[in-house]
């Protein structure tokens, strides 16, 4: 069985590696692979070399306060294991493994022994990653028992939510419904955790606050807390979990490695011998797991969720009126399945009433600040990376290539009706965050008056819908241009490749906005410049940015007329091919 | 009504489609047969302007598909192998979709016929995911019929069906030819094409092998006084060992 795993494993591997080389006989792979190499080998140096948390050179008390900050982690999975999920047991394999094991003369017991050498790798990755962002590669010797250290708690956390799912299934079988098993979780955790804080103010000194005491005196406190009995009774299966990664020396490690190991047995025991019943659900998982990997490669993540289920169209699509209508009313069905609009519009009407709430009476200044600030953060974020993110346009219908073909639209029509919906939710969404700055822009002495702010979001407006087209324009370009990297393909956002490829669009997004700017940058500076001495600020802004828009507008345009001509050119024999 | 002449087809230096010329008249079915990589749906590619020739002239009733691709479209139907359906419309929104881009009028009462006719009236709300293949498959042929096309192409269009949806399918295609539509039909099933079809291209490597009325076809490459099944005329036509 084992045999069998591995030499899986390796050909998969094998292959996909044979797989990715082979695809870097191209240029735009083998430049992304470079690209992406270089990136990742800076990452991992920066973090290898950098100055994080060095192992030997933390004092004990800071220790302290990680095992202790651990321990409270490893309690939260603990809880939630039981807490939480409402689904059936289920293993993690894929649909070619569920149809070459489950009817192979294979035990349970083998089934679930698979399951867990198959994790190994990704705990072991894992584990490595802990090792490398906390620093510890540095301080030598330290670097392995880290890393052991790592694989023992994330098996252990594996282990026991699998024997979690195992348990939770047999109770289900056996009649017991999930609110009745959180109910006796909760009474539990209230119970514990009630005496517990009891205790605390009983016999604990108060935590230190401010900077009275320092690392010491909260390491102190944290002692006090993992050590002191009772509690210190209850947390000892955590901390024993916990104690390779604490251990400050080889010694240390050897004697925290055997009851880890001991805990970890404990766990293997209760899963391997439990005898819920995992493969129907598998089966189901599997099925799902592959559907949402077919998604998300498209491009189509929104049809990753649970459970999907039509939406009402944004307006009655009569017969009459331009062709080009019924894509964008496709795409706003699209949108409003993507990214579910009438929750987000609801939240910032949320937004609204909590901030008028708060101007209205006064209440909180610092709260009220720093909630007013959030939509001048998120702004430039959603002018950036909504484009990259709001895919439903020729991104998303690529896979239909072969079907948009056969339709009775010429080529710019048919651009216009993928990109006027994503464009309009964008400037929509854009719109709502400028209009919530604009309001609720927190007030002081340095901050703009009112009449200022609403100058700037006005002009902010005139531009967005211009400078949307353009970048989703942009996006779909290059869709068209490179479907191959579009596409769905197994392996195809996975790998150095993927990771340079990233890269390269986002610095050409960025080079190409950046040109496409210039020449409405000019003609704002020219409006501006010439017109300053006629009009005041609240509407030479805004004028300024009407001439920017233009010359956006006309840029769009073009833009629309090349794609539009590109697309009708464009053969796809080697894409549907494929 | 469809006219090919010299169709040339090239991806690189390989060549899919050699100098292909045929017709197909209103009423005419023509079953497209030959082996895996015959060039059977570049062929169905180029006719429905999904793929550009890489040389010759193909026209749909009347309409050059290079030329006047939109017109040639307007008229037309292609049905792929796999249905291809966007995720996120139900049923009826895939017709509503359908109706707009080909302007289709009155097509509410259509819709609410072809859903009838093909099993999918209970299914209006249900997006794709929630469909079986089959069901797919003929939400995908509802939309191509949705415009009363008057050239369809198919590409295997029985794949995923049910029996009382092949039955359904073989008569509804068989219904379309007798009231005026010209019709292309590749398949692997035979049978099928012996049923239905009126003609027959049979090509192989791009090349045409064959091509006439099934009886035609049958005289020329049939060895014995008896009538014989298309199936051994094929094997003998393209030279494929027949086990």
């Amino acid at each position: 069985m084992m045999a069998a795993l591995a030499y899986l494993e390796f050909c998969s591997w094998k292959n996909r590696m044979r797989l990715r080389l082979r695809r870097m006989r191209q240029v735009k792979y083998l430049l992304g692979a470079l690209l992406g190499a270089v990136y990742i080998g800076w990452m991992l140096w920066m973090f290898a070399a950098g100055n994080p948390l060095g192992a030997t050179r933390l004092p004990a008390e800071v220790w302290t306060v990680f095992e202790l900050g651990g321990t409270l982690f490893l309690i939260l999975f603990v809880v939630l294991d039981w807490l939480l999920p409402t689904k059936r047991a289920a293993l993690d394999f894929t649909e070619a493994e569920i149809a070459f094991l489950f009817p192979a003369p294979v035990t349970r017991r083998g089934l679930i022994h698979f399951k867990l050498a198959k994790v190994q790798l990704g705990i072991l990755l894992s584990a490595a990653l802990m090792g490398l962002f906390s620093g510890r590669y540095r301080s030598g010797s330290g670097a392995w028992m880290h890393l052991v250290g790592w694989w023992f708690v994330l098996l252990t956390v594996h282990l026991h939510a699998l024997g979690a799912s195992f348990t939770r299934t047999l109770l289900l079988d056996r009649g017991r419904s999930h609110w009745e098993r959180r109910f006796v979780v909760l009474a539990i955790v209230l119970v514990l955790g009630g005496l517990t804080l009891w205790w605390s103010w009983e016999s604990l000194p108060p935590f230190p606050r401010g900077a009275s005491g320092g690392w010491a005196a909260v390491g102190g406190y944290a002692r006090g807390v993992l050590y002191a009995q009772p509690l210190g009774w209850l947390l000892i299966p955590f901390r024993l979990v916990l104690g390779p990664v604490f251990a400050q020396n080889g010694p240390g490690f050897l004697a925290a490695a055997v009851p880890a190991l001991g805990v970890l047995f404990l766990l293997y025991y209760w899963v391997i011998h439990s005898e819920a019943a995992f493969q129907e659900a598998s089966l189901e998982k599997a099925q799902r797991m592959a559907q949402i990997r077919a998604a998300v490669q498209s491009g189509d993540w929104h049809m990753a969720r649970e459970k999907a289920r039509g939406v009402r169209a944004p307006f009655a699509l009569r017969r009459e009126g331009p062709r080009f209508t019924a894509l964008v009313w496709k795409n706003f069905i699209a949108a409003e399945f993507a990214f579910n609009l009438s929750t987000w519009a609801i939240l910032a009407l949320v937004y609204f009433l909590v901030m008028w709430f708060f101007r209205s009476f006064s209440i909180s200044p610092a709260w009220a600040m720093g909630l007013g600030i959030m939509p001048w953060a998120f702004t430039p974020m959603v002018v950036v990376f909504g484009p990259a993110l709001m895919r439903f346009d020729f991104r998303q219908d690529l896979r239909l290539a072969d079907v948009l073909k056969t339709w009775p639209l010429p080529g710019w029509q048919l651009v216009l009706g993928e990109v006027l919906a994503p464009t309009v939710v964008l400037t929509l969404v854009e719109g709502a965050f400028i209009t919530l700055a604009t309001l609720f822009f927190p007030e002081g002495p340095r901050s703009f008056d009112l009449t200022k702010r609403i100058t700037f979001g006005v002009s902010a407006m005139i531009i967005a819908p211009g400078l949307n087209l353009f970048s989703f324009l942009l996006f779909n370009g290059a869709a068209l241009f490179y479907p191959a990297w579009f596409r769905a393909e197994p392996g195809a956002g996975q790998g150095f490749d993927a990771v340079g490829h990233q890269m390269l669009f986002l610095l050409g997004q960025l080079v190409l906005t950046a040109l496409a700017l210039l020449l409405p940058g000019a003609a704002f500076a020219g409006v501006h410049f010439l017109a300053r001495h006629w009009l005041a600020l609240p509407l030479l802004l805004p004028v300024a940015s009407v001439a920017a828009a233009a010359v956006l507008a006309f840029q769009g345009y073009l833009g629309l007329r090349m794609l539009g001509d590109l697309f009708e050119r464009i053969d796809i024999s080697q894409e549907i091919m494929a | 009504m469809i006219e090919v002449q010299s169709l040339t087809k090239l991806y690189g230096h390989f060549v899919a489609v050699n100098d292909l010329t045929f017709s197909v008249r209103p009423g005419e079915v023509m079953g497209l047969v030959g082996p895996n990589g015959a060039g059977k749906t570049t062929t169905l590619r180029c006719l429905g302007g999904i793929i550009p020739a890489t040389r010759g002239a193909l026209r749909v009733a009347g309409h050059d598909v290079a030329r006047e691709p939109l017109a040639a479209k307007q008229l037309l139907a292609y049905f792929p192998d796999e249905p291809r359906l966007f995720d996120y419309l139900t049923v009826e929104q895939h017709l509503t979709f359908t109706a707009r881009l080909y302007q289709v009028r009155d097509h509410q009462s259509l819709a609410r016929e072809l859903l009838a006719e093909l099993e999918l009236a209970d299914k209006a709300e249900k997006l794709p995911s929630e469909l079986s293949r089959g069901m797919k498959q003929k939400l995908a042929i509802a939309c191509g019929l949705l415009h009363q096309p008057r050239v369809l192409l198919f590409d295997e269009p029985l794949t995923g069906l049910d029996p009382g949806g092949i039955r359904r399918m073989k008569d509804s295609i068989l219904r379309r030819a007798r009231e005026g539509a010209a019709i292309i039909l590749s398949s692997h099933l035979l049978h099928l094409v012996e049923e239905i079809c009126s003609h027959v291209l049979i090509l192989k490597k791009g090349e045409v092998v064959a091509h006439g009325t099934l009886a035609e076809i049958r005289q020329r490459f049939s060895q014995t006084a008896s009538e014989e099944g298309l199936e051994t005329v094929f094997f003998r036509a393209t030279g494929e060992p027949e086990s």
